[in-house]
């Protein structure tokens, strides 16, 4: 089946349609979709703002990532469910939005990049510890987390003036 | 006569706020910006919050945590007043007739204020409670102040469903 097709039975199930169709179910979803992000953001970027040594200096690195990451997966959770729910409910209008497809790329790129963090720094324990010792791959790896958060925020932004239900 | 509706009319007449408003970009590059501020302050009030009702963080001292997460707090804060404004100004009558901004500017001042009396309250005898548990009026600014923030960004999302 060709992912448009996909989207168009996605859309038309029942509780698809009971989301859309809603007057508080899709606001309500959607700001837990918002709830989820933050929680996810503020985890990571703990992490990111220490790895960049802009902070919690006298902790190491990986003690942060032992304390951020499970809310961060806490939030991610939260996130792509309610995501996923908002998604199916206008599957078809999304599918085709330009900036819809720009946010889904940047948050696989950031996942990815989460990732691989989360590994570098468990297969480090103990390494990098006093500033400056941090190696520059993983602090590129820390921007492009940041840069990527705000451009998935915009690129919703633009989703809701382009072609979501606001 | 300082009538509200003729304020925002007089407010959307302004340059600014007729420049943001007939731009295709600038709104939504503004509530963006808005967006990066408010997860800033909400992430940074949060997690001095879960210390204060002793979730996360306890073997941190209590002020400690403050002074990491303020600066941050006011960073974020500086810049969702900024943006907020300039947000406002573009659709001031829209704003202010709308139930779900309301709400927000009134969960904003009671987030203010619970600030505020915890500042002058509880948190003067932190040197008392600076590690592990956390007296009830600490827990109570904490969990409140959390439920405040979340409310105010579901608020915010809500502007656009009233």
């Amino acid at each position: 089946m060709h992912l448009f097709e996909l989207c168009q039975w996605l859309q038309s199930t029942s509780w698809a349609t009971g989301i859309r169709e809603s007057l508080n179910l899709y606001p309500a979803i959607y700001t837990l979709h918002i709830f989820g992000f933050v929680i996810m953001v503020t985890a990571t970027s703990v992490l990111d703002l220490r790895v960049l040594g802009l902070g919690l200096q006298s902790r190491s690195i990986s003690d942060i990532a032992y304390l951020t990451l499970p809310w961060a997966r806490a939030g991610l959770i939260a996130n792509l469910t309610t995501g996923f729910l908002v998604f199916a409910a206008q599957a078809v209008d999304m599918f085709t939005n330009t900036a819809f497809r720009f946010k889904i790329a940047m948050v696989l790129v950031a996942g990815l990049n989460i990732f691989m963090l989360e590994r570098a720094i468990k297969g480090n324990e103990g390494k990098w510890q006093e500033p400056g010792k941090t190696p520059s791959t993983i602090k590129w790896s820390a921007v492009i987390s940041v840069l990527l958060w705000f451009g998935i925020v915009a690129m919703s932004r633009v989703i809701g003036f382009t072609g979501a239900r606001e | 006569m300082l009538d509200p509706i003729a304020i925002c009319h007089w407010l959307e007449g302004t340059s600014v706020g007729s420049t943001i408003a007939t731009s295709s970009w600038m709104f939504p590059a503004i509530e963006s910006i808005h967006m990066f501020g408010i997860v800033t302050v909400v992430g940074a009030t949060s997690i001095l919050d879960l210390r204060l009702m002793g979730v996360s963080l306890r073997n941190d001292q209590v002020s400690n945590v403050v002074n990491g997460t303020l600066r941050w707090a006011l960073y974020g804060f500086a810049l969702m007043l900024t943006t907020g404004v300039l947000m406002f100004v573009s659709e001031a009558t829209r704003c202010y007739t709308n139930t779900g901004f309301r709400w927000k500017m009134l969960l904003l001042a009671v987030a203010g204020l619970n600030a505020l009396a915890f500042h002058f309250s509880a948190y003067r005898s932190v040197d008392k409670w600076q590690k592990g548990g956390t007296p009830f009026a600490a827990k109570f600014a904490g969990a409140f102040s959390i439920l405040m923030w979340f409310g105010i960004v579901g608020m915010g999302r809500w502007i656009a469903f009233f």
